[in-house]
């Protein structure tokens, strides 16, 4: 068969881009298809990146030489940090972005990569060869065949509009859904499920009384996306903050039957953690109203997100809705909200790769795995274009697990547990979670990408240099010690013993700084600013980074047992038939995925495993 | 709810539960070496076996004279370190050396079958022997854990289940501060997890200090023998205590009651105690004595009441005392009674086996309450792990919130070691339903 390109990638959004970035930077001769050329890097919803969980797979796709960090801050016109207050592994920067400028820097950092070409072009169908998938059908009848396909298409999988009583398919406002590709996916028997999501109407900012409301500033010392960023490249601006009132309660509370979400209209779930003003108002009224975050969705344009009340009520009542709201009484509405209904995969079809099990070559990333969130696109991207670039020269496999990163986290769940809700990452999710910071990711995971070659030589550099800072400073802050009866003497609290301190003993105390050390040592002045940070988490965390470094050892332990693909679960003896279809329909992995299966005991891990050990001994005597 | 934690040290009672002349406890893992310094003995070369003295590492208090023998990985049972301690059976011995492990960070009390799983896993056991292990883990892991926890006493049950969602309830809170600060969740909830977490942690402390759970097995089983003055009280007493049954005791020093009789029964102690007879006090000294009776009739776990079958007299068992007590006819040689359940002879040895039957079947009742010996470590070993970490929490003020949850998530996987497992989308739930999240 002769191949066009290596690996193509349908959908142009969040995980699209990075599948295709990663695909490419791997050396594979990518395509992406999508379209509209001119919708690459959409932001389709709220106009921002990061937060909790959030900002650790921006990270962590940072660290791997993705596109969405640097892209994020190109764009981003606010920056904030969550939880400055408290500890280093659970602060989070989160960023407004200004909605033309990323997708105009998205579009230029792909226009970079040499083997990568854009087409604009729907994809109508697959190709399949014994079982592989070997290219795509295109609208105008166009057969292109590659040695892997990367389906990245959102929630244009049956997708449906709702708002009041109107219903119309849609991939999102403006665009068409696509409606072979989930007739593809039924045909070769996937699971499919349907979801819901939504998006608050958009207001014209002119028409907004600002002076009223309270303003949210941007921080003095942003923390950057992307480890690469070392300046703030846009004019920085405020967010303002408003409420909803008994009023606009008392509005969504009588027109019930013109929202889709009560009237029956809407079956599929929604997230929990990003309900619907109506949900809000219904589940939890008697509250002194809800906060809204009015959010400028960039410098030269007048659109503003309202963050808090997403809604698909009808379109008339969302503007007397709004206009209940201080601030908003004469506002314009540009664009109503609306909730949108689509397919998605189940992810449990998936192998961590993202590679799905029915139809060889051919991966899933991003919403049609049923998650939720630019990042959460984007990591998976990551992983599947990468993986499917790995696939055409038939090399190792590149997973990331638990004990590795978020995006581990993220994947294992997904693909171990399915979802109920769309998917989203939150730092709770992570068991290791004072291991897996924001400040180390680069620590964790950018050697694995130098190995993999999916790194360039820029960020391989100023990781090796950063690296030499590390060592540098350790060596500086275990070296340099101190009396306590000194020490008493600088105002430094501690136990009067007459044991030396050195600095890295003094900052694991919770009431001390490095910068409190300045004035002993000036030195400690001179280490960069993202080297200290890392240097003091190691030291606050010591005892419990201790802790989960022997978790992971044991973690890994059951990672490694792998459980051969070709296993026959029906040769396995005294399996009930529930234990017997589920690992049959999974195939998991490894005995660690196996025995985080719902429904699965002990004694079914346990049987499969000395089944795999009897078959090892039999092959190796065989040999 | 399987999970290998081979970076632990476990450790177990190895031989049969219950009062036994020696007991082996047998500790496997990457610190067992470490039993050499906590209780300040030289371990032998392997495979050597050497006799040493154990110390209390806090107090340096002696606590028993025990066999050490040390196998180095890989030639073990388990193919880790292993040292194995055999003591003297005392249940208050093994229940010490038990508290001494458990205050260790890395050790463990052994899940049922983790030694043999642990072997398996490193390649010490040959597939024969692995055939029955499947097996042998299902009946003994989740399952039984299910099971032993349905069947605990409904108060014990309860008290674990209501810890375990109380805490569940804290835990979810102080997520939620993390994961959704921009949520309006008001900043006062982070202390009042805190304050939930100490009246937690005081209550658990209680009932780890309670010794009336333990006190029965580690004590004894306590029978007291009552009834009407002149009912051949004094004459079962002394019987039983010339059965070969009765203890010698051979530790010196031991105070008792000149009344009292160690038996082993079943292989649990049980103590017999004679009272004075029930009866219409006639002086001030007699009713002392009544009185002093009816008390011990009161904590005793069992009461023989006795009866006289050669007299037409049913004195009746005191209501109070009812449900724990079984009616004795003595003087068989000289009854005008048939057809009693229970009737015996002192005098021509009569019906004591039988008696001593009944006996046995109430105490393996008694004792079994709280479930078997080992269940009851491992929900120690869980209970103090708990513990551990909740103090942690509760007596450092400046312990960032990211750090309490870990120590609240690790208090909460050892209690859902007897309660059951807790998974993240449990305490989601909980963040959704109370708390109106969605900026």
């Amino acid at each position: 068969m002769k191949f066009d390109y290596d690996v193509i990638i349908i959908g142009g959004g969040h995980a699209g881009c990075e599948a295709a970035a990663a695909a490419a930077r791997y050396g594979a001769n990518s395509l992406l298809i999508t379209h509209k050329k001119s919708t690459i890097g959409e932001m389709s919803c709220n106009p921002a990146f990061g937060g909790l969980g959030k900002s650790h797979l921006v990270r962590e796709v940072d660290a791997l030489d993705g596109v969405i960090g640097i892209a994020s801050d190109e764009a981003a016109i606010q920056y904030r940090v969550l939880n400055q207050r408290k500890g280093p592994a659970v602060r989070a920067p989160r960023v407004q972005a200004d909605r033309k400028i990323y997708k105009k820097a998205m579009q230029r950092i792909l226009s970079q990569y040499k083997n990568l070409t854009v087409l604009e072009n729907e994809c109508i169908g697959l190709l399949i060869d014994e079982g592989a998938c070997c290219g795509v059908q295109t609208l105008n009848s166009d057969e292109i065949y590659a040695k892997a396909v990367v389906i990245t298409t959102g929630t244009f999988l049956n997708g449906l509009i709702h708002i009041g009583k109107k219903t119309y398919p849609a991939g999102r406002v403006g665009d068409k859904p696509s409606l072979h590709l989930s007739d593809v996916f039924q045909k070769f028997g996937f699971q499919l499920g349907r979801l819901k999501t939504g998006t608050p109407p958009r207001l014209d900012g002119r028409t907004i009384d600002w002076a009223t409301l309270e303003e949210q500033q941007p921080d003095q010392e942003p923390i950057y996306m992307s480890y690469l960023t070392d300046c703030i490249q846009q004019e920085q601006i405020s967010c303002f903050i408003t409420r909803t009132n008994d009023k606009t309660h008392n509005i969504i509370m009588s027109n019930l039957d013109n929202a889709p979400l009560y009237s029956g209209q809407i079956e599929s779930t929604g997230p929990r953690y990003c309900p619907s003003i109506e949900d809000k108002v219904v589940r939890f009224g008697e509250r002194n109203g809800h906060q809204i975050f009015l959010e400028p969705e960039g410098l030269d344009s007048h659109t503003v997100y309202p963050n808090g009340i997403s809604t698909s009520i009808d379109e008339k009542i969302q503007e007397i809705m709004v206009r209940s709201i201080k601030g908003l009484e004469n506002v314009k509405i540009e664009r109503p909200g609306y909730a949108i209904e689509y397919d998605y995969i189940d992810p449990r079809e998936l192998k961590l790769t993202l590679e799905t099990k029915k139809i060889r070559n051919l991966f899933l990333a991003g919403q049609i795995n049923g998650t939720t969130g630019y990042e959460e696109a984007s990591a998976q991207g990551l992983i599947a274009g990468v993986n499917a670039a790995i696939n055409c020269v038939g090399n190792q496999e590149f997973i990331l697990d638990r004990s590795d990163a978020y995006i581990g986290v993220m994947i294992d769940d997904l693909v171990t547990k399915g979802v109920t809700e769309p998917y989203r990452m939150f730092t709770s999710r992570a068991e290791y979670r004072l291991s897996l910071r924001i400040d180390n990711a680069d620590q964790r995971l950018t050697q694995k990408g130098i190995d993999l070659g999916i790194v360039k030589k820029n960020r391989e550099a100023s990781f090796n240099a950063k690296l030499s800072e590390i060592h540098d400073a350790m060596n500086l802050v275990t070296n340099l010690t101190i009396t306590p009866n000194r020490a008493k003497q600088y105002g430094l609290k501690i136990n009067q013993d007459g044991k030396k301190r050195s600095v890295l003993d003094l900052i694991s105390y919770p009431n001390i700084n490095l910068t409190d050390l300045y004035p002993i040592w000036p030195e400690l002045s001179r280490i960069d600013k993202s080297v200290s940070a890392q240097i003091e988490s190691n030291a606050i965390y010591s005892k419990y980074l201790e802790r989960q470094r022997l978790e992971i050892v044991s973690f890994k332990k059951d990672e490694s047992l792998v459980i051969p693909v070709d296993i026959d679960f029906n040769d396995v003896k005294g399996l009930s038939n529930e234990a017997r279809d589920r690992v049959s329909k999974m195939k998991p992995a490894t005995v660690g995925q196996l025995s985080r299966m719902e429904g699965i005991d002990p004694s079914t891990v346990l049987k499969i495993l000395s089944y795999i050990k009897a078959h090892r001994k039999i092959s190796e005597m065989s040999a | 709810m399987y999970n290998t934690i081979n970076s632990k040290t476990i450790y177990a009672l190895s031989s049969a539960p219950g009062k036994s002349g020696i007991a082996v406890i047998r500790v496997s893992g990457p610190e067992a070496k470490k039993i050499g310094n906590l209780f300040n003995i030289d371990l032998p070369d392997p495979k050597k076996v050497q006799i040493a003295k154990l110390v209390h590492p806090h107090n340096g208090d002696f606590i028993d004279k025990a066999l050490i023998t040390f196998f180095k990985s890989p030639n073990s049972f388990t193919g880790e370190n292993m040292v194995e301690l055999s003591i003297h059976g005392g249940k208050a011995i093994k229940d010490l050396i038990f508290s001494i492990l458990a205050a260790e960070e890395n050790f463990s009390y052994a899940e049922p079958g983790e030694f043999t799983r642990r072997a398996f896993l490193n390649g010490k056991l040959d597939l024969v022997e692995v055939e029955g292990l499947a097996d042998l883990i299902n009946a003994e892991t989740e399952f039984q854990r299910k099971q032993a926890f349905d069947q605990m006493e409904g108060k014990l049950s309860n008290l674990y289940t209501k810890w375990k969602g109380q805490l569940v309830k804290n835990l979810s809170y102080l997520e939620a501060t993390i994961d959704f600060v921009e949520e309006e969740i008001s900043p006062e909830i982070a202390g009042s997890q805190i304050k939930d977490i100490r009246v937690v942690l005081s209550e658990l402390d209680a009932h780890l200090n309670d010794s009336n759970k333990g006190e029965r097995l580690r004590d004894g089983f306590h029978i007291i023998i009552a009834g009407s003055p002149n009912t051949g009280k004094s004459s079962l007493l002394n019987h039983l205590s010339n059965r070969d049954i009765a203890i010698v005791s051979d530790e010196a020093g031991t105070t008792r009651d000149s009344l009292d009789a160690y038996l082993d029964i079943n292989g649990f102690p049980v103590i017999i105690t004679d009272t004075a007879g029930i009866r219409k006090a006639k002086t001030e000294v007699e009713n002392i004595g009544v009185k002093k009776s009816q008390t011990k009739m009161k904590e005793a776990d069992l009461v023989l009441w006795l009866m006289d079958s050669s007299i037409n007299k049913n004195d009746g068992i005191p209501h109070n005392i009812k449900d724990k007590s079984i009616e004795v006819w003595t003087k068989s040689d000289i009854s005008i009674h048939e057809n009693k359940d229970i009737i015996i002879s002192t005098k021509k040895d009569q019906g004591i086996t039988q008696l001593i039957d009944i006996i046995g079947k109430f105490v393996e009742k008694g004792c079994r309450t709280e479930g078997s010996f080992i269940t009851r470590s491992r929900h120690r070993d869980a209970l103090e792990k708990t513990k551990n970490h909740l103090s942690m929490i509760a007596k450092n003020d400046l312990l960032d919130v990211e750090v309490i949850v870990e120590e609240l998530r690790s208090a909460v996987n050892s209690l859902a070691r007897i309660t059951g497992h807790v998974d993240v989308e449990d305490l989601l739930d909980i963040i959704f339903k109370d708390f109106c999240i969605g900026k």
